[in-house]
């Protein structure tokens, strides 16, 4: 997991960057953090234990590898494509999502709760066990996944769609959906 | 430390297996169904299983019992008031355990059960059934909802909202989602602090 130490800068209780005593935020190096993060982000090794919270990511096509207890909680990614990586028990929690593609995406006790998602495309991806718990989306397409056991109670859901779905065990309590497109999935099953 | 989570499809239920390194001795929270991918994830990290916590004694979170004592014979921690049909270490309210070289601090939050307990591990929270993503534990009336929900805002709600969550049932999360998201959390806490004031009023 990674580390669980938080800032040294007062009142601050972010998780610190992996090296140093601050959080990205408060970090007097945050060229030098963001350039390391983005060169493990486009390198062939998979990202195990990193955590950078609040960085912005633009413009960016990330190789076939798996996102592990990872945290990147607070980013902005706009126009990346993390299409066919996985997901394990990593938090990507209050981003902003803008242009990013998750295609054949694997994903499994992952979280994106609170996160606003522009145009962000999901599809023939397998995201079980997921949290999306108050996401904000617009434009947004999960058609062909399987979301088994995922979470998107509490959201607000705008022109998205979740065409040909498994939904078994997937929550959708609370939901506020406009214009939303369930067709041909099993959204009896879920819990709404 | 590394968490692994393993999903029993027998009791939909969350299985936790803690160690603070590769080939470090190990715990396992909540047993709920024990078959060869829960194994293998004990095995291929070289873990030595010696701890076992039981967040309540529900059919779903303890029935991997069984295997695991005949496999590994692991110290079994659980509630004081329950018992089982295996040796247990009785544990209470504020006790700090230390097992596999990781601080356990022990919370108990009543109302789902009246034994459950909550785990914190570091800046792991484990929930067991009474805090979930998106939903609280259910209750068998409304006052033991009432004692769930107090337990919950007054042991758990204090804690760093950075903190994260890992339930008995369903997908992981963090305090401050919960805070933000927890609809019958937020709905319920509304109700109660109506009534104190209409009280106050009267």
């Amino acid at each position: 997991m990674f580390n669980f130490k938080t800032c040294a800068h007062p009142q601050c209780h972010a998780y610190i960057c992996e090296e140093g005593p601050f959080c990205f935020h408060h970090s007097p190096n945050q060229d030098e953090l963001l350039l390391h993060c983005t060169d493990a982000l486009l390198g062939e090794q998979d990202i195990l234990d990193l955590s950078l919270t609040g960085g912005e990511f633009e413009n960016l096509t990330i190789p076939k590898k798996a996102f592990i207890s990872s945290n990147m909680a607070w980013c902005t990614f706009r126009n990346i494509d993390f299409s066919r990586c996985t997901f394990i028990t990593s938090f990507f929690d209050f981003c902003l999502f803008e242009g990013c593609h998750f295609n054949e995406i694997t994903s499994r006790y992952s979280i994106f709760s609170g996160s606003k998602m522009l145009d962000c495309d999901f599809s023939g991806s397998v995201i079980n066990h997921t949290n999306f718990v108050g996401i904000d989306t617009l434009y947004c397409d999960f058609s062909d996944c399987d979301l088994y056991f995922s979470n998107f109670g509490t959201s607000y859901l705008r022109d998205t769609k979740f065409v040909d779905c498994n939904l078994k065990k997937a929550d959708f309590l609370h939901t506020d959906q406009r214009r939303v497109d369930f067709r041909y999935s099993n959204y009896s099953e879920a819990h709404h | 430390m590394r968490i692994y989570q393993h999903f029993s499809v027998v009791g939909f239920c969350n299985t936790y297996l803690i160690g603070s390194e590769k080939g470090s001795e190990a715990i396992l929270i909540d047993p709920g169904h024990v078959d060869t991918e829960l194994i293998h994830l004990i095995e291929s990290n070289e873990f030595k299983l010696k701890h076992v916590l039981l967040t309540h004694r529900h059919q779903a979170h303890t029935a991997g019992l069984g295997t695991l004592m005949k496999i590994y014979n692991p110290t079994i921690y659980a509630s004081a008031f329950s018992s089982y049909e295996y040796p247990v270490k009785p544990i209470s309210d504020h006790q700090v355990l230390t097992l596999s070289e990781l601080e356990v601090e022990v919370i108990h939050v009543p109302g789902h059960s009246l034994d459950s307990m909550v785990y914190k591990i570091d800046h792991a929270l484990f929930t067991g059934d009474t805090l979930m993503c998106g939903r609280v534990g259910s209750t068998e009336g409304y006052r033991e909802q009432a004692l769930l929900l107090k337990s919950i805002w007054t042991r758990l709600m204090s804690l760093d909202e950075n903190i994260l969550l890992f339930p008995g049932h369903g997908t992981a999360s963090k305090l401050r989602i919960e805070r933000m998201f927890n609809h019958p959390l937020l709905e319920l806490g509304a109700i109660s602090s109506e009534r104190q004031n209409w009280r106050d009023e009267e």
